[in-house]
């Protein structure tokens, strides 16, 4: 997917509100808007209030740009009663226009505009505060939460300069997570200091043409993270949400047999995550095929599929990526501890593997220093 | 135009019925004013119908088996006539103010008459500051238009079922459209259940459909069935592991502690992995029992585990 196209097809404007208007992020965009003939068409112009926004422009077509603020870094919110695997997200991207029919997105966000939020001035010294807390541990942070991390990142390049500005933090794991395969924009080797992951979101390819929208193809995404891994990147899958499809033993089980190519690399990690839904996504899942699946409420009032499909789902996998990548933990997202003891067969910050990644952070130094 | 009744005229049955079978326009309403004191035919006198001088029947539409079951009876006829010197205002919309207040159910009319006087509205070329001036007679609440609207968008066999009360307007655009006739077949064989069960059984019926179900041979298979029967049918085709594992769970539960007075309760939707067991005891003979009676599920532990992972 040639990313400045899909800009000129989904884009028509950008609005700097606020101090954004005076950020050197602006000048780059408009060089950007002005040197690519396909981007000519997109307004970029001021606004002094997002409030100020017409009806007509409060649609995905539109970016708002705002300066960010200290809110925008702080822990993924997790889910009551379920075991987190200690991510911490940064805001950059809001929204996404991709069109994944699961997508969570489709509740948690309100607005309707795109929304970039630059980096808040202090927030590197927090990340890197964050990190010198917790320095035998490994802070992973990542910016694809709330949108994709590198759907709109070859026009703003918010990445580039966080990458630069953290290269030399070592126990950081920052991760640019995708459906994209928009990896080759980012810097080269020099700059970065391999402590950069580049996550791809898989799926049977099946699932990918129907249910992800936009999103490229599983080769495309693979491909894309063998460019990652030529360029110096760490690399990371996840396979989130996992659908009970009919033939999901066998889907499932080829994208770990294709991740087997990535031996080599060593993938930072895997991630599991069947399907869930809360129950306000509940119209858009129930007009999918996958929507026939038999959804229980869990523990956090979020629709999964049974416990005990989705144990099998995830002892197939682990045993597949296990097979194929020896080397790679393989975790589980937003499930239960009594998921995790069935299929890790351990707590997760017990585990050999994971251990580095899933021990509870120390995050005071966050409020300390944004206070 | 301001309308006033002049003095009631007497006419016979057949007369008016003549009024009633030429112009319907204003035959909006699909029941009887609900007067359970008076007998039909009182409620004729007691609530006269309504007529234009012209011989246009403005309300009283639901008299007519009455007048045609007593042709030469007379019987009291408002007429409206115009008072007005002048004043401009849409005839029509006088009219339609006089019929809806004399139907006088403001919030308790069916969508499909809210749909037919919205209907007669737009004929006439009055909505916008009209539609105002009317929605207080057709409903207690808010605008009544949106809900039209919608209504108006269902395909007719939900759409029919929504008018008959049988399920909510919410329920009813959730049937794609698709599905919506074959759906509709199976409306008359739950319509006995409650509200909510019959919506937790369409929802269910829909989602059948939508995985390749026969329509028909679920209509015939939940025919005969007792009306309780309906709901756990339809789950457990719908949800075949959960059931099934609900049984399971059952059939461990009644052949290891059945008459122990000891419970055994699953994990919430088997979520999880902890079963509990209760049990209450006035002396040391029925702790010893109800003890020995737990102490039997451990042969069972296997198949207990097995029902959530």
């Amino acid at each position: 997917m040639n990313c400045w196209h899909y800009y000129s097809n989904t884009i028509d404007r950008i609005y700097w509100i606020g101090a954004a208007a005076t950020d050197p992020v602006r000048e780059r965009v408009e060089d950007r808007l002005r040197s690519r003939p396909e981007l000519r068409s997109i307004v970029s112009a001021e606004l002094a209030d997002g409030a100020d926004l017409s009806e007509a422009h409060n649609t995905p077509r539109t970016i708002l740009v705002r300066p960010g603020t200290a809110d925008d870094l702080g822990r993924c919110p997790g889910t009551h009663g379920h075991l987190c695997c200690n991510y911490l997200t940064l805001n950059a991207y809001v929204g996404c226009t991709l069109g994944c029919t699961y997508c969570i997105m489709q509740s948690y966000l309100r607005n309707r505009t795109l929304e970039v939020r630059l980096p808040a001035e202090d927030t590197v010294h927090r990340i890197r505060a964050l990190a010198a807390a917790n320095s035998k541990r490994t802070v992973r942070l990542g910016t694809g939460e709330v949108g994709d991390s590198l759907l709109y990142d070859p026009l703003f390049e918010l990445s580039a300069d966080i990458i630069a500005a953290v290269a030399d933090v070592p126990n950081l794991r920052f991760e640019l997570k995708t459906k994209t395969d928009y990896v080759d924009h980012l810097p080269p080797a020099d700059v970065h200091g391999g402590n950069v992951v580049v996550a791809f979101s898989v799926n049977p390819e099946s699932v990918i043409a129907a249910e992800e929208g936009v999103a490229v193809s599983l080769e495309q995404r693979l491909r894309a993270a063998r460019r990652a891994v030529d360029r110096g990147y760490e690399v990371a899958f996840h396979f989130d949400p996992m659908i009970h499809i009919e033939r999901w033993q066998e889907e499932y089980g080829a994208v770990a047999e294709e991740l087997g190519r990535f031996r080599d690399a060593r993938p930072q990690w895997i991630s599991l995550g069947t399907l869930r839904y809360p129950p306000t996504l509940r119209p858009f899942v129930e007009a999918r095929p996958y929507g026939l699946g038999e959804f229980v409420s869990s523990g956090d009032g979020k629709m999964r599929y049974l416990q005990k499909e989705r144990s099998e789902m995830y002892r197939m996998m682990r045993a597949r990526l296990a097979a194929e990548l020896p080397e790679t933990p393989v975790y589980l997202c937003m499930e239960s501890s009594a998921m995790w003891r069935h299929v890790q067969q351990t707590a997760p910050d017990r585990s050999g593997r994971l251990a580095h990644i899933m021990c509870p952070l120390d995050l005071d130094v966050l409020q300390e220093v944004s206070t | 135009m301001k309308l006033a009744y002049t003095t009631p005229l007497m006419a016979t049955g057949s007369a008016i019925q003549t009024w009633a079978d030429g112009d319907a326009t204003f035959d909006l309403f699909q029941r009887l004013p609900a007067d359970n004191s008076l007998s039909p035919v009182e409620m004729a006198w007691m609530r006269p119908a309504i007529a234009t001088a012209e011989g246009v029947l403005v309300w009283g539409f639901h008299y007519r088996p009455i007048w045609r079951m007593h042709p030469t009876a007379e019987f009291p006829v408002l007429i409206l006539t115009d008072a007005t010197n002048g004043e401009r205002s849409p005839a029509s919309l006088s009219v339609l103010q006089c019929a809806l207040a004399a139907e006088n159910r403001p919030g308790a009319y069916r969508l499909s008459e809210l749909e037919r006087v919205r209907s007669l509205v737009e004929d006439i070329g009055i909505v916008g500051s009209m539609w105002e001036e009317l929605s207080p007679l057709l409903s207690v609440e808010a605008d009544p238009w949106p809900l039209i609207e919608r209504f108006r968008a269902l395909p007719p066999v939900p759409a029919e079922a929504v008018d008959e009360g049988l399920i909510d307007l919410r329920t009813a655009e959730a049937i794609p459209r698709e599905y919506a006739a074959s759906a509709g077949r199976c409306i008359p064989v739950i319509r006995t259940l409650s509200f909510s069960n019959r919506r937790h059984a369409l929802r269910m019926v829909v989602e059948l459909l939508r995985g390749g179900a026969d329509v028909e041979q679920l209509v015939q298979e939940m025919l005969h069935m007792a009306r309780e029967e309906v709901i756990p049918f339809l789950r457990r085709r719908r949800y075949p592991i959960l059931t099934d594992l609900e049984c399971r769970f059952e059939t461990i539960r009644r052949s290891a502690l059945s008459g122990t007075g000891v419970t055994l309760t699953a994990p919430n939707n088997f979520e999880g992995d902890r079963f509990q067991v209760s049990f209450s005891f006035r002396n040391g003979t029925e702790l010893h029992s109800r003890l020995n009676a737990a102490g039997r599920l451990e042969g069972r532990m296997d198949e207990l585990l097995a029902l959530l992972f």
